[in-house]
Parts: C-alpha cells; sequence; structure tokens
C-alpha cells in the first residue's frame, strides 16, 4: 500500500484499503472557514446537537477577515456564537491568517492524520504528511456530527520533479509548470505525492506552494515524504507524537511524470485558466493594474521576502498598485522584524492585514474591469479576484513584485541580487 | 423523480469553475431565491432567464473544479436546473451534487451532439443520453440503483436528516 492508503486505513480500522474502494474514515482535524456559515445550519438541520469533539474542530475566519459588509459581518456574529456555544478549544478570529497557515502554526498539523476542511487548498497539508482534503458543508456537517466522512480510495499518481532552481525561480514557478504541461484535470479524483530529489530537501514554505495547486490539477489530496526540515518544524509547534506510514517497494502507482527543473524559466498562467502556461520571456509586454501578494499560495515569509529583495530601496510603477497580504500575523511580525514590510511599503505597497484578501474577489483590493492582475495566489478563472473583465496573470511573488516596479510583466531575474532570492 | 429527464440544453465549455458559476463576491448570500439570481454570472448573466426554459447543462471536462463552495451547486439547483452532464467534474463539486440532490451524470460523447437549445432526453438507467432534434443517441455512466434513492429522496442531506 501507499503511505496515503495506509493512512486511510488506519482511520477506517482496517487493514489493508483498494483503490476505489468507499470507506468510512475517523478524521482528526475538522476545519470550517467563514464562507461556510451553511455549515452550520446544516449541522441543525440533520439534528446535531453537539460537535462531536471539541478539541478535533476549528473555525477560521479569513476569507472575511474583517468583515467587509454586514451580510459577513453577521457571518462571523453567528459562527461566534456557534464556537462559544461548543467551546470549540481551537478558534481563529479575525485577528490571526489564513487556515492553511494559522492551523501548522498552531501545532495542529501533524504527519499521518487526516485532515478536512471547507476549503479546496486543504491540500496544502501534504507538505507535512498529512491527508488534506476540501469539502462542501454538507460533508463538513456530517463530519461536526459524527467525526467521520465517507473517502472514495484515490488512484495516486507519483510526479518526481528533480533538479535545483536557479536564483529568481521559486517552487511557484514549478508548480505552475507542471500545471501547464499536464492540464486542470490531470488528477481530477486522484491523490498525487510528490517526490524527487528537488522535493527531498525542500523547505516547509515551498512543500505547500507545490502541495497547495495540486488541486488546481483536480487531486483530492497531495503527500510528500515528511523530510527533516518538516519534522524540525513540527516539532517547535507541537509535542503530540505521530506514526510516518511508509510506501510498500512493490507499490505500483496509477501514473508516474517526471520533471527536471534545473533549467526552468518563471512561469506565468494567462487568463483565463490555471494550465494556460508559458515561460515568462514568450509573453508580449502586459501591463500591469494590480499586483497581489498573499492568501495561501503566495503569502508567507519567504514570499515576502522575495518581494522586498527586488523592491528595496525602489519605487514600484505609479500606474500600479502593489497589495501585500500576508498569511498570518506570526508571518506579518516575522516580516516586520526582518524590515521586510518597511522596504515594501517605502517601495509604495498597500500592506492590508493577514486573511485571503481580494483572491477569490470579496474585499481588499478587488479588480476592475478591463484591469491586469498579476498575483501570487492560485487561480486566475474569470472574476475570481473581481470583475468578470478583469484578467489575472499567476505567478511567483518575485515576478509579480517586480512586475509591479516596472507597471508590467516583468522577470524578476532582472533584478537579482546575490543568492537572496 | 423520474427515470426519463427530457428538456432543454444549455451547452458549455471545458473547465466551468466555480467562480464561473458562482463568483466569490455572491458567497455572502444565504437565501435560495439570491443564490438562484446569480447561477453561471461569471459566463452568462442571462443564465437565470435562460433556467426557465432550459433544464439541462451539457459540458466538457472538469466542471465544477475549484473551490469547495456548496453554493455552485445550489446556484444551479435553485435556478431549475435538473441534470449537468458533464465529460467529467470537479471532485468536491461532485461531492456536493450528490449530497444535495443535483443530478450529475458523467459522459464522454454527450458534449458531441447538442448544440445550445436543443431537446435532450436522459435515460438515467440505460446510460443513454438523446438528441431528440437530431435524433442521435451517446453513452452516459448509468446511475446505480443507490444514487438514485439518493437523488430521489433529495440527496445524502435527507437521508441524513432522516437518520
Amino acid at each position: 500500500m501507499h503511505a496515503l492508503e495506509k493512512i486511510l486505513a488506519s482511520h477506517a480500522e482496517k487493514d489493508v484499503v483498494t483503490t476505489g474502494e468507499i470507506i468510512k474514515a475517523k478524521v482528526d482535524l475538522a476545519e470550517v472557514n467563514d464562507l461556510y456559515l451553511q455549515t452550520i445550519y446544516s449541522f441543525y438541520e440533520m439534528g446535531g446537537k453537539k460537535v462531536w469533539d471539541k478539541n478535533k474542530i476549528c473555525f477560521v475566519f479569513d476569507h472575511y477577515a474583517p468583515a467587509p459588509t454586514i451580510k459577513t459581518a453577521q457571518i462571523h456574529k453567528e459562527m461566534r456564537e456557534f464556537v462559544q456555544k461548543n467551546n470549540l478549544t481551537h478558534h481563529f478570529d479575525i485577528n490571526t491568517g489564513v487556515c492553511h497557515q494559522v492551523m501548522h502554526e498552531a501545532g495542529l498539523v501533524y504527519p499521518g492524520m487526516i485532515l478536512v476542511a471547507t476549503d479546496s487548498h486543504t491540500t496544502t497539508h501534504g507538505a507535512f504528511g498529512a491527508f488534506g482534503t476540501g469539502v462542501g458543508a454538507t460533508d463538513m456537517a456530517t463530519i461536526m456530527i459524527s467525526g467521520e466522512l465517507w473517502f472514495r480510495v484515490p488512484e495516486i499518481v507519483e510526479i518526481e520533479i528533480n533538479g535545483k532552481l536557479r536564483p529568481g525561480v521559486m517552487a511557484k514557478d514549478v508548480i505552475l509548470y507542471i500545471l501547464g504541461k499536464l492540464g486542470a484535470d490531470a488528477c481530477v479524483y486522484k491523490a498525487i505525492e510528490f517526490c524527487g530529489t528537488y522535493i527531498e530537501d525542500l523547505d516547509v514554505a515551498e512543500r505547500m506552494v507545490i502541495c497547495n495547486m495540486a488541486v488546481e490539477m483536480g487531486a483530492k489530496t497531495a503527500y510528500m515524504v515528511p523530510n527533516q526540515k518538516i519534522l524540525d518544524y513540527i516539532k517547535t509547534r507541537t509535542n503530540k507524537e505521530f506514526e510516518i506510514y511508509d510506501t510498500d517497494e512493490d507499490f505500483v502507482f496509477a501514473e508516474n511524470f517526471v520533471f527536471d527543473i534545473n533549467n526552468l524559466t518563471p512561469q506565468i498562467a494567462v487568463p483565463h485558466s490555471v494550465d494556460n502556461v508559458v515561460s515568462i520571456d514568450q509573453l508580449p509586454e502586459v501591463r500591469i493594474d494590480q499586483a497581489f501578494i498573499g492568501a495561501c499560495t503566495g503569502g508567507r515569509l519567504e514570499d515576502i521576502q522575495a518581494a522586498a529583495e527586488i523592491l528595496r530601496g525602489q519605487k514600484i510603477n505609479p500606474r500600479t498598485r502593489l497589495v501585500i497580504i500576508p498569511a498570518s500575523n506570526e508571518v506579518l511580525l516575522n516580516a516586520i522584524k526582518f524590515g521586510f514590510i518597511e522596504d515594501l511599503i517605502k517601495a509604495g505597497a498597500t500592506l492590508s492585514t493577514p486573511g485571503c484578501g481580494p483572491c477569490l474577489g470579496a474585499h481588499q483590493g478587488v479588480i476592475a474591469e478591463g484591469e491586469n492582475c498579476v498575483t501570487a495566489s492560485n487561480r486566475n478563472f474569470p472574476g475570481r479576484m473581481g470583475s468578470t473583465g478583469g484578467s489575472i496573470y499567476l505567478a511567483s511573488p518575485a515576478t509579480t513584485a517586480a512586475s509591479a516596479l516596472m507597471g508590467k510583466l516583468t522577470d524578476p531575474r532582472t533584478f537579482l541580487k546575490g543568492e537572496n532570492i | 423523480m423520474d427515470m426519463v429527464i427530457t428538456g432543454k440544453v444549455l451547452v458549455y465549455d471545458d473547465n466551468i469553475d466555480t467562480d464561473i458559476i458562482c463568483p466569490g463576491r455572491f458567497l455572502e448570500l444565504n437565501e435560495s431565491k439570491d443564490i438562484a439570481n446569480v447561477a453561471m454570472s461569471g459566463i452568462d448573466s442571462n443564465f437565470p432567464e435562460k433556467a426557465k426554459t432550459h433544464s439541462i447543462i451539457i459540458a466538457g471536462k472538469n466542471f465544477g473544479c475549484g473551490s469547495s463552495r456548496d453554493h455552485a451547486v445550489r446556484a444551479l439547483k435553485y435556478s431549475g436546473l435538473k441534470a449537468v452532464i458533464a465529460q467529467s467534474f470537479g471532485r468536491i463539486f461532485y461531492r456536493n451534487a450528490l449530497n444535495l440532490g443535483l443530478l450529475v451524470i458523467i459522459s464522454k460523447d454527450a458534449r458531441n451532439i447538442f448544440n445550445d437549445g436543443e431537446s435532450g432526453k436522459i435515460d438515467l438507467t440505460k446510460g443513454k443520453i438523446t438528441n431528440m432534434d437530431k435524433i442521435i443517441t451517446v453513452d452516459s455512466d448509468v446511475i446505480s440503483e443507490e444514487e438514485f434513492k439518493v437523488y430521489e429522496q433529495g440527496g445524502m442531506i435527507q437521508i441524513y436528516k432522516q437518520n
């Protein structure tokens, strides 16, 4: 069996599971974000009274933090009342950050766990060796009542990534490149294991970027064997004991793909599809009205640092806005401590409070009809970040910063200073 | 629910994502009529009007990809749609549809035999989809008896409620 199958089997109290089998598995952590007031309504409609375990369910207010409208303020209000009524141990209000950042910062994510959240980007937690997957409100209400959910044991695809990135090229470029090659429906209903020499030694934040965007290929979950950097990080966050499952040597993947990234260039997913990917040097000049660095894909300290390295001592193009939204308060505090926020604000950036920001088009910098936005976030669907008549270009934080500086899509390698990026 | 469903079709391409079906700025809506009013607004502002006379969506690959939002399924269901036929579905959309009782059917070939406004017939038990105007029939996945019961009762949520 694969490590992911062993995780599913252990949570279903079975010795063996096989591809295609429907199992009922216990969930270790369930997370509900603030788009999902419906979860509470469904919980009560389905006869729920109290949540199954007040330590294993958390609410995170990130998509509407802080509330931009009266309706969303009401959503927060009703959800807070539910949190209090059920006396939930872990609650992340508007002063914390994006769910896929604050949960591991709080020591709630560890290898071998099943983490289910009302957010498609829950694949992110494969970076920690967890089985993370997204569901809608009805499935979440089922978990809140019973602590269990049915899963179909997925086919598992192996994506091997070998090599070392050149300066100015980031993990975001790697996953965009793979998306471009494989397509937005390459792994629908399937799980992905990322492996290879690039992944083996990869830092925590970069591993998360790769797993985060696995869902843009349709994946149910993503997985990486936890490396020493992950284990060291988890040790600073929790004392919880966990098991790392090994994949059996005779396990056969449903498909295998191999990528060499030694000569990879900065990549851009051009409107309006995540798999519409080209190398930056193949694009004509594209005017940029807004650049965004933030959200669960591109708002970590390393991302903000990459932008600060490019923009330190510079001024962004006067026709371009640069919106920076750290993924969490911890990220924000560290970015302040290291001087990155000062660098960025002096360069002309607009800083907003931690959360999902304009990534899903709700607030904090949405775009207008006819505007072009370059973003370190994860989706360029029509209307995703505001007007349906806007155009979204997905890129690395370095490319996003360089493009804000020049007011047009720009290769960040033009601004390399030493080996810092 | 009938074993045979008929209605006029609306045809869409590949990768109709949840931001097209129900854009993020509308996720604060909770009332069914409000959610129905914004269905497919990322691609077709006239969809709610069209849904009054068209009851089947036929699409290409990966329909409903993207976000986990139930609003995408709710928007289509509340619009009065009877079924969505696609070559494949986004995983979470598919689960949400089964939970909320929006009929979703996988067919590799249906997309190739229909144009907007033509009349379609879905035979759920036989796994056949017919263009009634051109009299062409193609295969679809068969809905199992268990799945049919789920749909008949209005989705998994209704079954959970009863238990």
